[in-house]
């Protein structure tokens, strides 16, 4: 009887375990093979090509329809085809979107953009920071062909961001952010803790591939 | 014995105007000025003689209470000519920031007598087609009566009825870029009036005379 007793209880035990590595395991968001999960609003598109997605044309945005995402951290692995080209990862998006703007006002883009001066933007508009919003802590990005890894975490309130190992961006909601300059930069306002994210396609000048995009919930 | 029956009379008075109170109006424009509302995008209201006015545009003045349900929402405007364009914004899922989310992911109740049955005064822009062409010669006073009952959405336009539109009944495909984007919107939204310049840029003047609130009695 005891036995039996104490068989369920390790069962118990382990089950509450598996759940728990689970939840702080990388999950695939991007299966390597089509756009199953992914939904694309606004001009252009994005499609896969040798296991990776590829941007084409813009401005548009490619969002994960698996819904609002928080308390997680989010990697992305891209690489630009020149040089330089532009993308971004939207973050903290208040809806589902329907066309590509609403992404912009109400979201966040952790921008991908390492020569913002050549598009006469500022240090505020460079990659992994928050568009407009932050200034990066170091200048991080690789130039094209060259492969990054960005890991954005969303805890609660507060937005990291992590360009290959170095710390770009740590923002609060509510800590102060410089005036809006140009029509196409961001409302301002706090963004909500949970939202919906995706990848940016900028232009037809501007092509980015990604590799990965994984998500995993933070330990708390 | 007085004394109770007294008493019992008091609470009865009491629970019998509690109700009544509940399912009265409310006046959201106080006739004096913006209080409680909040320009975004371009343009802006003055309230001039009592009255809000359209300037500029395309903008929209929202109502900064908070989100709005199961309620009826009165609006009393004019127009000075048949081609001035406005709308009541309803249904916007986020406060708003700037002009186009509530487009897209809200409904305008259109103000805008030249347009046809489905870009009409009355109905969800774009979305609905006029069940009557309800609104008063351009000068004259209309009344607007704009039912959210859960998904359901009535607009009564000077006692007729011109749109009765439930979430997730069809709709005509999206023809140009300025309509809305297609799908659901919420229960809950917030509210407000457009300010919508003439196509040559001048202004349109509408007035708005009453903006008003009553959740419904269930």
């Amino acid at each position: 009887m005891l036995k039996r007793w104490m068989l369920i209880f390790a069962i118990l035990t382990f089950g509450a375990l598996a759940v728990g590595a689970e939840d702080g395991e990388w999950k695939q968001l991007f299966n390597g093979k089509d756009l199953t999960g992914w939904k694309h609003v606004g001009p252009g598109k994005m499609y896969v090509e040798d296991g990776l997605i590829k941007t084409d044309g813009g401005m548009g945005l490619l969002y994960w329809t698996g819904g609002k995402v928080s308390d997680c951290a989010i990697r992305v692995v891209f690489r630009m085809r020149d040089k330089n080209d532009n993308s971004g990862v939207f973050i903290r998006i208040p809806l589902e979107p329907r066309e590509e703007w609403m992404p912009v006002h109400y979201g966040y883009e952790v921008q991908i953009d390492n020569e913002p001066e050549k598009s006469k933007e500022d240090d505020y508009h460079y990659t992994a920071g928050l568009y407009s919003l932050t200034k990066p802590l170091v200048k991080a990005g690789k130039p094209g062909p060259e492969w990054n890894t960005m890991e954005i975490t969303l805890d609660g309130p507060r937005t990291i961001v992590v360009l290959n190992g170095q710390k770009v961006t740590d923002y609060t909601e509510g800590q102060p952010v410089p005036e809006r300059k140009f029509d196409f930069e961001p409302q301002q306002g706090r963004r909500p803790d949970k939202g919906w994210f995706g990848l940016q396609n900028h232009s037809k000048d501007d092509v980015v591939f990604y590799k990965e995009v994984a998500m995993k919930s933070l330990k708390k | 014995m007085r004394r109770l029956i007294m008493l019992l009379a008091i609470v009865l008075v009491t629970a019998t105007a509690t109700p009544t109170m509940a399912a009265e109006w409310k006046q959201l424009f106080n006739g004096k000025d913006l209080t409680g509302w909040k320009q975004v995008g371009p343009g802006h209201f003055e309230v001039e003689n009592g009255l809000l006015k359209t300037v500029g545009g395309m903008g929209l003045l929202y109502y900064t209470g908070g989100k709005i349900s199961n309620s009826v929402i009165r609006v009393v405007f004019k127009v000075t000519q048949a081609s001035d364009n406005s709308g009541v914004f309803i249904r916007i899922p986020v406060e708003p920031r700037e002009e186009w989310m509530p487009v897209h992911y809200g409904y305008e109740a259109q103000i805008y007598e030249a347009g046809d049955e489905r870009h009409c005064t009355g109905v969800l822009y774009s979305l609905t087609t006029a069940a009557a062409r309800a609104a008063k010669p351009p000068g004259e006073w209309n009344t607007m009566e704009i039912t959210l009952d859960g998904p359901h959405t009535v607009v009564v336009l000077n006692g007729t009825k011109v749109t009765d539109y439930t979430e997730g009944q069809p709709v005509p495909e999206r023809t140009k870029d300025f309509e809305p984007q297609r799908g659901t919107r919420p229960n809950a939204g917030y509210i407000g009036l457009q300010n919508h310049p003439h196509e040559d840029k001048t202004d349109s003047g509408v007035f708005f005379k009453e903006v008003a609130i009553k959740k419904l009695g269930h």
